[in-house]
């Protein structure tokens, strides 16, 4: 089981990282029709409209245009639900509670260099919502954070146990700061919420063997 | 008794990890040299650009301003796209106000007083970071001193000393003296033998005795000596004022475990050694400053979506965000990309595969600032704190008071908490802003028990949710410049990349503005050449 695991991993790895090729090499393959003026020396422009022929498609389908895999629009594209804003809530006066040291902080703080909370649901929300955010949906500004909603990566708990421990882009790894047991609560967190009904079978073990 | 060897690098980081958290190892770091010292010469002047040669500049930070300006000095065609609506990047400062969101979708309104602001990136200019400052001479953006080290500011243990925060000036004095008690003990144990004759000896006593203001054969202990320099139980006054007494020195070992010391690092590193500089107004009036040259070039409201080269011209393919199914294209000679690598790796860019390795490398750190306003400056008037920083080991980390109108009346603005890089701070960017101000005056009035009454307001700056950098800046390791670090800052065909992800003092402005002269150079170098050979 745990070998065909690591298999399906190592294929899942290989086949994640080809599409970033392709997705470089296939955009230079199709341009050349939308033009710049190429005859001008000084910096020309143009516009096109997306998802029209010959532009970089844009349209909503993430397959079409070629949706670089750690975006994982492929899976999410149309789950986005509006976020409550804060304005109200920010515009409230605190209350004299409000400024008195929660238990929870001092359970949250309790390391400066380490989280120390134990359970998968909490360690989502005190680490990993900071840039995946409250529901999981990641982010979009000028690039995005994945999102986790029906995200077909997390099939096998082996990725995102090695993107916790060892980053991915943007995203620094975690190996100093998460015990293999916090680490395998939170993958287990990860494939039983957000959409994603998959096994919480993901062990200590298993991240000490994705650790090395 | 063996002579001791020095420690070394690592068992220091290790000491310094230990006592003092991972701020002061990063501010460690840089000393030690994974961020070098600033490399700046003399004034760029390029010149002689290839006549009708152009230049896309992709982000108008600091790093892109900087290339913007040299190379339209050159005599380059020169154009700037920004996401922002605003030029300066993460240059940035919050001022009373304004209205941001952040990638959560939380909107923050700041509603500090006029004129106050709080500075949710860079803060402060050491003096040897002689590119920011020659620009800001050039540019006309007024200086003020910053204030660093605080001898009358705190350093907190909230496991020491009942809690109760201590002056700097007391534990920089009690270590002093402390270490030298035991350093004269030890030389008169003859412990040190092997190393020292009688002479030396003697000269190290005579020196111990006024280093660490010794009295009574050698000893550390309450005396006026001791208090000229960790000050008095009454201090000097005049007339038929309490007569002058000296004060007593804090408890050795409860001293020695407080984790006290190692925050003292903080004050010393060439980093944030005295003299060290603020723009008046707040940190985006260098923005400013570079954007009264070359704020005419600018484009706002334009998101990169893919980079092209062709052995002839960059072309360059971007949206604006609010109306993103129309795709645009502009096309240069030569390009200058300084969007953070958080973001770029997320862009198609045509680029030799190990540069694309390199552009999705670098993990970008996290970074929590949190601006309080308080009816009065009670740390002044209270506390007769003025400027500096106090460093805590709360969540809160430190305390920074603002450097600007002493003594004035009204509102003021000081920060109450910055967290970088650790877990603390991912926890911290995980609170709605909202619970990151009421933490920053729960833990921070353990400091200042005046917070709670004085309080107005706050903001919150979280730089991971940050919709234009993803992230505070790039988190290198000596590993991935090993790695990376060459193939990233060489021209890739066409196109170069700037900004503080490509220089050797990371999360620094002067990064952004060496890299960007750096980038201007070696990209003119090679235009004139190509132009020379097709020529030719």
């Amino acid at each position: 089981m745990l070998k065909n695991n690591i298999t399906f991993t190592l294929l899942f790895l290989g086949i994640g990282t080809l599409p970033l090729m392709t997705s470089a090499q296939g955009n230079s393959s199709d341009d050349g029709q939308e033009t710049a003026v190429k005859s001008q020396p000084a910096s020309s422009e143009s516009t096109y409209k997306g998802g029209e022929s010959g532009g970089p498609n844009l349209a909503r389908d993430a397959g079409e245009r070629r949706t670089p895999p750690w975006t994982n629009d492929s899976a999410n594209i149309n789950l986005k639900q509006p976020r409550t804003p804060y304005d109200e809530d920010l515009s409230e006066p605190y209350s004299a509670d409000d400024f008195k040291v929660k238990p929870e902080w001092e359970k949250l703080f309790a390391d400066h260099n380490r989280f120390s909370t134990t359970t998968g649901e909490e360690l989502y929300h005190t680490m990993c919502q900071a840039c995946h955010m409250v529901d999981g949906q990641g982010a979009s500004g000028a690039g995005d954070y994945p999102s986790f909603v029906g995200d077909e990566r997390l099939r096998t708990p082996f990725y995102a146990m090695d993107v916790i421990l060892n980053g991915f882009r943007g995203m620094p790894g975690f190996r100093e700061e998460l015990t293999n047991q916090q680490i395998a609560d939170v993958v287990n967190y990860l494939r039983t919420h957000f959409g994603n009904q998959l096994e919480a079978d993901a062990t200590a073990d298993d991240v000490a063997r994705v650790r090395h | 008794m063996t002579t001791s060897s020095f420690l070394t690098r690592r068992d220091l980081l290790t000491m310094i990890g230990k006592t003092a958290g991972a701020a002061a190892m990063y501010s460690a770091m840089s000393s030690m040299g994974f961020a070098k010292a600033s490399t700046f010469t003399s004034e760029l002047n390029l010149s002689g650009a290839p006549s009708g040669a152009s230049v896309l500049i992709l982000g108008a930070g600091l790093a892109g301003m900087t290339a913007a300006y040299e190379m339209r000095k050159a005599g380059y065609d020169v154009t700037i796209l920004e996401y922002n609506r605003r030029p300066g990047g993460r240059c940035y400062s919050i001022h009373s106000g304004d209205t941001f969101t952040d990638l959560s979708g939380e909107t923050q309104h700041c509603n500090f007083a006029p004129g106050n602001y709080i500075n949710p990136g860079p803060w402060r200019i050491p003096y040897h970071h002689y590119g920011v400052l020659h620009y800001c001479k050039k540019f006309g953006v007024k200086l003020e001193p910053f204030i660093q080290l605080n001898y009358n500011a705190y350093v907190h243990s909230s496991k020491a000393f009942g809690g109760k925060p201590q002056r700097v000036r007391e534990v920089l004095t009690d270590i002093h003296g402390y270490t030298s008690e035991l350093l004269a003990k030890a030389t008169n144990q003859a412990a040190l033998d092997d190393v020292l004759t009688q002479e030396d000896a003697d000269a190290l006593l005579a020196q111990l005795d006024d280093w660490g203001h010794l009295t009574d054969n050698h000893k550390y202990q309450k005396s006026m000596k001791a208090s000229a320099y960790r000050g008095y139980e009454n201090w000097p006054a005049a007339g038929l004022m309490p007569k002058p007494s000296p004060s007593e020195p804090l408890d050795f070992k409860e001293l020695l475990h407080s984790g006290l010391w190692g925050m003292l690092l903080d004050y010393f590193n060439t980093s944030y050694q005295h003299t060290m500089f603020e723009p008046a107004g707040g940190m985006e009036e260098i923005a400013r400053g570079f954007a009264g040259e070359v704020g005419d070039l600018i484009e706002y409201g334009r998101q990169i979506v893919r980079i092209e080269q062709s052995d002839k011209e960059v072309t360059v393919h971007y949206i604006d965000p609010d109306n993103p199914d129309d795709v645009m294209t502009r096309t240069a000679g030569w390009c200058v990309c300084t969007i953070p690598l958080s973001v770029l790796s997320q862009i198609p860019v045509d680029v030799s595969p190990a540069m694309r390795e390199a552009i999705a490398a670098v993990p970008y750190a996290s970074s929590v600032k949190t601006g309080l306003e308080f009816k009065r400056r009670f740390w002044e008037q209270d506390e007769s704190i003025f400027g500096g920083v106090s460093y805590t080991d709360l969540p809160i980390k430190a305390i920074s008071y603002p450097m600007y109108d002493y003594f004035s009346d009204g509102p003021a603005v000081l920060l109450g908490a910055y967290t970088i890089d650790d877990a603390t701070s991912f926890t911290m960017s995980s609170m709605p802003a909202r619970e990151r101000i009421a933490l920053a005056v729960a833990y921070g009035k353990q400091i200042h028990p005046q917070y709670e009454k004085e309080f107005l307001s706050g903001v919150s700056w979280s730089w991971h949710l940050s919709p234009w950098s993803l992230g505070c800046y790039g988190l290198w390791t000596e590993q991935l410049r090993e790695a990376h670090y060459d193939t990233l800052c060489e021209i890739d065909n066409r196109m170069v990349l700037a900004g503080e992800h490509c220089s050797y003092i990371p999360a620094w402005l002067e990064g952004a503005i060496l890299s960007g002269m750096d980038a201007s150079k070696r990209l003119h170098e090679k235009a004139t050449a190509t132009a020379r050979a097709r020529d030719a």
